[in-house]
């Protein structure tokens, strides 16, 4: 019998419809490989709508949760990723979230958190809607790379690898004030450039 | 976009890169928590109609994914074993069915696993064809090395082998710890119970030799086709029907013509002890649950060697001692068997008295026919005497009963096993019933209708007007046969008595569960201690709340994984509280609580919760923090007493969010120790079929009400533990 050939662990797993199929039919690490492939834009979304990061990621879990209980129903769409249903989900989590205040302020404000993140959304500008949100993150991570290297830098070991700026300083030799400037001035020029690219222009 | 949003973006951006791992960690804990609650129903059935509940069914059945045998003790075992095969790393076996993991590699169908790999299933069954064309199939959660052609070592779950005819001298062998299974050409399989203790042979066709460690072929038990044995207490059983298909159906994963072969000799006793106490429990507890599966098919004797084996093995072992008085306890009276019978007659036998004292004549009446006997243990009868003697009749024969009765209604009761070898599967033997000339059987099929060695009884009304009762037995294809005959007078006004509904169904023993009965690791996955002690994966709550986990040291407690995740209640007010539910029998119990504050962040008076146990505040402003700080473990117990069944644990927010990481529940009422050994007979009391009937109802209503939701159902009632 003639062998097939072997196939590296790794070479479907961005394979979306193929991961789907599998966490569909049962497979616990397909499905986690999805999970992967969506995360960081699951969490975003709802980082961005929600003050508390643990709540955000609570429920973000709960997001992911749902898409498991409910991956029997789910059809892949013609483009081929999950990605807009999970956000769907993440959404009405959301909306669900936010009804919470009346009836915890009747219980003498047992979680302060939601109240605050209710009253944070009434008051955001424009609740985004996952998909747009999801042009900011890809506008951001080009306008990231665009940077000039020593801010790129910057921006990758404070917000991504999380050193604080304490660390960072010491390194440099340079005060922390100085580098808080710097990354003011940084965000800045990035939210130019992420205006601009949704726009539709060059970055 | 203001300069905040931005901020909080690369923040959320940041932190999913730099947590992704933990992240997806946590949302597997939930998928798995998730997953283990759909078996909620079947639990709760085992554990609501016990004495003492049983945490786990039969490990062949559920798909639950075995714990990793911690003890990996891979004893060489010298034998007179020609390997013959070449050494080096060259392949030795073929993934042909699902997937397996060798070190950090998954294999998938077509790829090959290395010579002396250890290969795990995690993900599912698996199965492997070597190179002599002989199938392995792993289930889940088992490991074995392929060491050489002809030569598998299993190291933890189970494998099942089709084995291709061997050239003479050659042998298939599949090594454990404890016992070693050799095949010259059959269908097996081998599984080790928890934590490696004891090894158990299912042959499905042919026949092995099981020898233990060390010792020569000569001195191996072999082990017939529907045969069972469990290595370390040399007992033998047959296998139920539920054994058996379980087994044929690992045989047909392989889709490989079965070739058969067979032979040899007789047993030795089995030497007692020497496993460490972790292994001990695993392997009494395997071995009670199968003791306990054929005692409710009604195959004591078997079930009663089982327990006779684990007595021998370990002396004075007070769960032993407590299943042996059960099995003592005679099985529920059934409704029909306990009316006044015009004739009891055991077809084909000698004089009999059942368990519940009704005598059965010798056979007598008939005309034709010939006595057959096959003295194997029956399914679904206490009385097996009756079906193991038959009478038949060759073709060109007919087989008739006359009994003399005055002239009246009547009530017939036919019992029949189908207990020949060259008659046990569908369409291999039937024939017509005729009762005071009326046809009431046609073409019956003992085996097609419920197998064989399984007793049936069919129940006829009739009306003699003659003073004799003329039962006639006719060719169809194969011979006629029976096993038993009753006949029960119909007074006018009393309505017929009710047929019988065979299987006899006993109810389950109470088995052992260590000294907890639940431990729980909440918001986590199953979890073996350094203790041994086996926490099941989070499970009993409501739909509220979310699994957390940090996996960082925790000061104060070497059982780290208990307190690294947790079970958050997440504070949508629609949802109401986190509660933890837990099937008991009504008694007094011991709820153990673990705690630790994983956020190092938080200060005291963030979160803050009330803990109510059976509605009864037991912890009041309990704050985890403000008590030993942050990741450090925290256990708080508190005494209850349950009367309806269901041990309730409710977390109620003062402020932030109630969070738990383990949960033990103890009982602290004492059996009582029955005498030891384990033999069948003398009187009863009690009425376990009442409480067996308490819990189908039980069961019945919780199907109905859902399997999704994780509530128990209502109360289960049970009679005062003996």
């Amino acid at each position: 019998m003639s062998a097939r050939p072997s196939r590296q662990p790794g070479s479907d797993a961005r394979d979306e419809p193929l991961q789907v199929e599998r966490a569909k039919a049962g497979d616990r690490e397909a499905f986690s490989q999805l999970v992967r492939m969506h995360q960081a834009v699951v969490r975003v979304y709802l980082s961005a709508h929600v003050r508390a990061a643990e709540t955000a990621d609570d429920l973000a879990q709960e997001v992911f949760l749902r898409a498991f209980k409910r991956l029997d129903a789910f059809q892949l769409p013609e483009t081929g990723s999950m990605r807009p249903w999970l956000m769907g989900i993440a959404r009405n989590l959301l909306l669900e979230h936010m009804r919470a205040p009346a009836r915890l302020e009747a219980r003498g404000g047992a979680d302060l958190e939601a109240v605050i993140d209710n009253r944070q959304l009434e008051q955001a500008p424009a609740a985004r809607d996952p998909a747009e949100i999801e042009r900011r993150m890809e506008a951001l991570q080009s306008c990231v790379d665009k940077l000039p290297p020593a801010s790129s830098s910057l921006v990758s070991q404070h917000y991504f690898e999380r050193r604080t700026l304490a660390s960072l300083a010491a390194e440099e030799h340079k005060q922390e004030s100085a580098l808080r400037m710097r990354l003011l001035r940084i965000r800045e020029a990035l939210r130019v450039c992420i205006e601009r690219a949704l726009e539709g222009g060059a970055v | 976009m203001t300069d905040e949003e931005l901020q909080r973006m690369l923040d959320a951006l940041g932190r999913s890169r730099a947590t992704e791992r933990q992240f997806v960690q946590r949302v597997e804990d939930l998928v798995m928590a998730e997953v283990t609650a759909e078996r909620f129903v079947s639990a709760v059935q085992k554990k609501i109609d016990a004495a003492a509940p049983r945490r786990r069914g039969r490990a062949w059945l559920l798909a639950a994914p075995l714990a990793l045998a911690a003890a990996a003790l891979i004893v060489v075992a010298m034998h007179a074993l020609r390997s013959g095969a070449p050494e080096g790393p060259a392949p030795v076996a073929t993934v042909v069915a699902g997937t397996l993991q060798e070190s950090a590699r998954r294999l998938e169908v077509g790829q090959e696993a290395p010579r002396d790999a250890v290969l795990t299933s995690e993900d599912g069954r698996a199965c492997l064809r070597l190179r002599d064309a002989s199938h392995l199939c792993l289930e889940q959660g088992s490991r074995v090395r392929v060491a050489a052609e002809g030569r598998v070592q299993l190291e933890a779950g189970k494998v099942a082998a089709v084995v291709t005819h061997q050239k003479p001298g050659q042998t298939f062998t599949i090594q454990t710890a404890v016992a070693e299974v050799v095949a010259i050409g059959t269908a097996f399989s081998v599984e080790l119970t928890e934590e490696g203790a004891s090894a158990i042979a299912r042959v499905v066709q042919g026949t092995v030799l099981v020898v233990p460690p060390g010792r020569a072929r000569g001195q191996g038990t072999e082990v017939r086709a529907h045969q069972a044995l469990a290595a370390s207490i040399g007992r033998r059983w047959r296998m139920s029907s539920e054994e058996e298909r379980e087994e044929w159906s690992l045989v047909r994963a392989q889709a490989v013509p079965v070739v058969t072969a067979l032979q040899t000799a007789e047993a030795p006793p089995p030497e007692p002890g020497g496993v460490d106490g972790g292994a001990q429990e695993g392997e009494v507890a395997a071995l009670l649950r199968l003791a306990d599966a054929l005692r409710a098919r009604g195959r004591l004797r078997d079930a009663q060697g089982i327990c006779d084996g684990l007595a021998q093995r370990y002396p004075d072992h007070p769960e032993i001692e407590r299943i042996a008085a059960e099995l003592r306890r005679p099985p529920p009276a059934q409704p029909w068997n306990a009316t006044p019978a015009v004739y009891r007659i055991n077809a084909g036998g000698g004089r009999y008295v059942d368990p519940r004292g009704n005598v059965w004549s010798a056979d007598a009446h008939y005309t034709g026919g010939h006595s057959g006997e096959f003295l194997e243990e029956i399914d679904g009868t206490d009385m097996d005497p009756l079906y193991q003697s038959e009478r038949f009749v060759f073709p060109g024969e007919t087989l008739t009963y006359n009994l003399p009765v005055p002239d009246g209604a009547y009530v017939v009761r036919l019992h029949f096993a189908e207990i020949w070898a060259g008659t046990v599967k569908r369409n291999m033997r039937q024939f017509d019933v005729v009762v005071e000339g009326v046809k009431v059987l046609a073409g019956y099929d003992i085996a097609g209708e419920v197998g064989s060695m399984t007793a049936t009884v069919k129940q006829v009304v009739t009306t003699v007007r003659d003073g004799s009762l003329d039962i006639q037995f006719r060719h169809v294809l194969e011979n006629p046969k029976v096993s038993a005959i009753e006949v029960l007078a119909l007074t006018p006004d009393a309505p017929p008595p009710p047929a019988p509904a065979p299987p006899t169904v006993f109810p389950p023993l109470p088995l052992p569960s260590t000294d907890a009965l639940y431990r729980v690791n909440t918001g986590g996955r199953e979890y073996v201690d350094p203790q041994g002690r086996r926490w099941e994966a989070d499970n009993y709550f409501n739909d509220t709340g979310l699994g957390a986990a940090q996996y960082v040291d925790i000061a104060g407690t070497d059982l780290d994984p208990l307190y690294q995740t947790e079970r958050r209640a997440y504070v949508l007010p629609s949802r109401g509280p986190l509660v933890y539910s837990f099937p008991v029998p009504p008694g007094r119990y011991l709820v153990r609580l673990h705690f630790a504050e994983l956020n190092p962040a938080a200060g005291a008076g963030s979160n803050v919760f009330d803990v109510l146990v059976e509605k009864t505040e037991a912890f009041r402003r309990l704050d985890v923090f403000a008590e030993v700080g942050a990741l450090r473990a925290l256990a708080k117990e508190v005494e209850t007493t349950v009367s309806d069944g269901v041990l309730d644990l409710s977390f109620r927010p003062i402020a932030g969010r109630p969070r738990i990481s383990a949960i033990e529940v103890l009982p602290l009422a004492v059996g009582a120790p029955g005498a030891a050994g384990c033999a069948v007979g003398g009187a009863g009391s009690a009425s376990p079929a009442l409480a067996l009937a308490l819990a189908l109802a039980v069961i019945a209503a919780l199907v109905r009400s859902g399997s999704r939701r994780r509530r128990p159902g209502g109360p289960a009632e049970r009679p005062a533990s003996r």
